[in-house]
């Protein structure tokens, strides 16, 4: 039992040290490596122009049209509108602390109101909003 | 028989079944495992529930309840038990965060780190404090060398960690917040074994329906040893010669936390006694009692005794003030049974009661067989199987250093004696 104790107890030090030194330590590089992320998403299905510099452009946004959406709508690719924001939240389902089965029902579709509410009349948190941009991956098509 | 020993562990098995079984039919496991983040998010919850099913469990075993010795057979086996799920549950509920943090890892480092940052969050928080809590005090039990009473004291503190992982575990946004069945459940088990951990804890010192006894002679008995002769003020305790009580003394100069000791004396008579060999500060103090001292008696507890066996043909092995649970069934013993003790002391001057069982032996079916390690060694299966022969049809009763038995355990299973037939007294309590 004491072996199992002393096992346990390291692997849980490592693992939380490790997170808290490169999540705090090395948080601002940390914050524009996931700026430069997300940049690149939502440029990806942009044509690749080569940015001429004489010229400013403005940023692309993938826009997609309800239809487009609605092809999203399973466990396995699951898109949420929100806002007239549009969101892949497939390699989020499993940790949504909510639940999965709260998400499916939403998938490929509309999701505002159920967002804004969590369907019990409560909204998401602040820090629930900040994870929800990690998802972004364009607009509606209006 | 054998049955009756395994219904208490059948019990935790059912009792911790029973949410795990419910959380997997909550949803589809499709969607449960359905990618990495979300088998490490179900593992999480999994672990999570698992770890605090176990430690209400726990602090139930903790309580020291009649009923619930009875299907562990004996108190020492409850509280082996209760070491073992401390152990288990404490690491499932150190795994717990780390394999919730992985989805969060997925979505950012700092995300990560904040999860492990108290204060953003009630919930979180209170899981965060019960587990730092609980990590300072398992780290006294597993690895700091403390004096007995400092670390129960401390020990205490498990409600105070396992109430913070309820308040955990009921506000945090989970199956368990969803689901009523797991809540009620959950809830229900943990308040149990909050209250059962509560009264052991905090209040069992002054409210219990222990025995009063009067502290009437101390024997010295060697300069190591003494035996306490205690009268009933009132109530009398009914025991089985083999059984324990706790003892804890209500005046005088020694500090006041009750203790386990075997009864030495037969059931028959009025005054009980007890053998205390000074080990720690406590049973060093004992020898400078006085007479008149009023101690309260917490029993008996046990199932140690040859009454407990059906083969009458015994073999008792003693080490030390092991002797102390033989005295009592020596003293009372019937005269259908056949019994060879083997007593072990390093020599002659620490065989304290050799005399009286030497008496006894005159009037008893019961060969006494000193052994002096200082002079023969350590007694070892092969010098049992010379005396006493024959040792397939006859019970084996250890009692001693828990080495001590260990090792003649495993001696006496290499010469094909069945382990059903081997019995032990644990005399180290936690």
């Amino acid at each position: 039992m004491k072996k199992l104790v002393t096992i346990s107890l390291f692997v849980f030090w490592a693992v939380v040290v490790a997170v808290l030194v490169a999540g705090l330590i090395f948080y601002q590089n940390n914050k524009s490596v996931s700026q430069v992320a997300k940049s690149l998403v939502v440029n990806i299905p942009a044509p690749a122009t080569p940015v001429v510099p004489t010229t400013p452009v403005a940023p692309v946004i993938s826009v997609f049209t309800l239809a487009e959406i609605a092809k999203h709508n399973s466990a396995n690719d699951c898109w949420l509108l929100i806002n007239n924001k549009v969101y892949d939240v497939t390699s989020f389902l499993g940790s949504h602390p909510g639940g999965v089965e709260t998400i499916i029902p939403h998938c490929g579709q509309e999701a505002t109101n159920a967002y804004n509410t969590k369907d019990i009349g409560r909204p998401h948190s602040a820090r629930a909003a900040s994870m929800l941009n990690d998802y972004y991956i364009g607009d509606l098509k209006k | 028989m054998s049955m009756r020993k395994k219904i208490g562990i059948l019990a935790i098995l059912l009792l911790t079944l029973i949410p795990v079984g419910r959380w997997f039919f909550l949803e589809p496991l499709n969607y449960r495992f359905f990618n990495f983040i979300g088998t490490m998010t179900s593992l999480g919850q999994l672990a999570g529930i698992i770890g605090l099913t176990l430690f209400s469990i726990n602090l139930i075993l903790s309580a020291r309840i009649k009923i619930i010795e009875r299907f562990f057979y004996g108190l020492n086996k409850v509280y082996s038990y209760h070491h073992k799920l401390g152990a288990i549950s404490f690491a499932l509920i150190l795994f717990h965060p780390l394999f919730l943090v992985v989805s969060y890892l997925t979505v950012s480092l700092k995300l990560a780190a904040d999860f492990f940052i108290p204060f953003n969050n009630i919930p979180v928080t209170y899981g965060i404090l019960s587990l730092l809590l609980m990590i300072i005090l398992m780290v006294m039990t597993f690895y700091i060398q403390m004096k007995y009473h400092h670390w129960k004291m401390s020990h205490k503190f498990m409600v105070v960690v396992f109430m913070l992982g309820l308040l955990h575990s009921m506000f945090i946004p989970s199956d368990i917040s969803r689901d009523m069945f797991l809540r009620v459940y959950l809830l229900g088990l943990g308040f149990i074994g909050l209250a059962l951990g509560f009264y052991q804890a905090f209040l069992s010192k002054w409210i219990h329906n222990n025995a009063i006894y009067n502290l009437k002679k101390v024997n010295i008995l060697n300069p190591s040893v003494v035996e306490l002769e205690l009268e009933p003020l009132k109530r009398k305790i009914k025991f089985i010669p083999g059984q324990f009580v706790f003892i804890r003394f209500l005046s005088g100069n020694i500090k006041s936390e009750s203790h386990p000791f075997s009864i030495s004396s037969a059931p028959e008579k009025n005054n009980i006694q007890v053998v205390v060999k000074s080990l720690g500060d406590f049973t060093s103090d004992l020898k400078n009692l006085q007479p008149g001292v009023h101690v309260s008696i917490e029993g008996p507890y046990g199932k140690f005794s040859h009454l407990n066996i059906e083969n009458k043909n015994q073999i008792w092995i003693a080490a030390g003030v092991g002797i102390t649970p033989f005295a009592s069934m020596a003293r009372s013993l019937g005269s259908d049974y056949k019994i060879d003790l083997y007593y072990c002391t390093n020599n002659a001057s620490e065989a304290v009661l050799i005399d009286e069982f030497k008496n006894i032996e005159v009037a008893k079916n019961i060969r006494v067989v000193p052994w002096y390690s200082s002079e023969k060694g350590r007694l070892d299966a092969k010098a049992i199987f010379e005396i006493s022969t024959d040792l397939n049809n006859k019970d084996i009763l250890l009692c001693g250093p828990s080495l001590f038995m260990s090792s003649l355990e495993k001696q006496l299973i290499s010469l094909n004696i069945k382990r059903k037939n081997i019995h032990f007294e644990d005399f180290k309590l936690v």
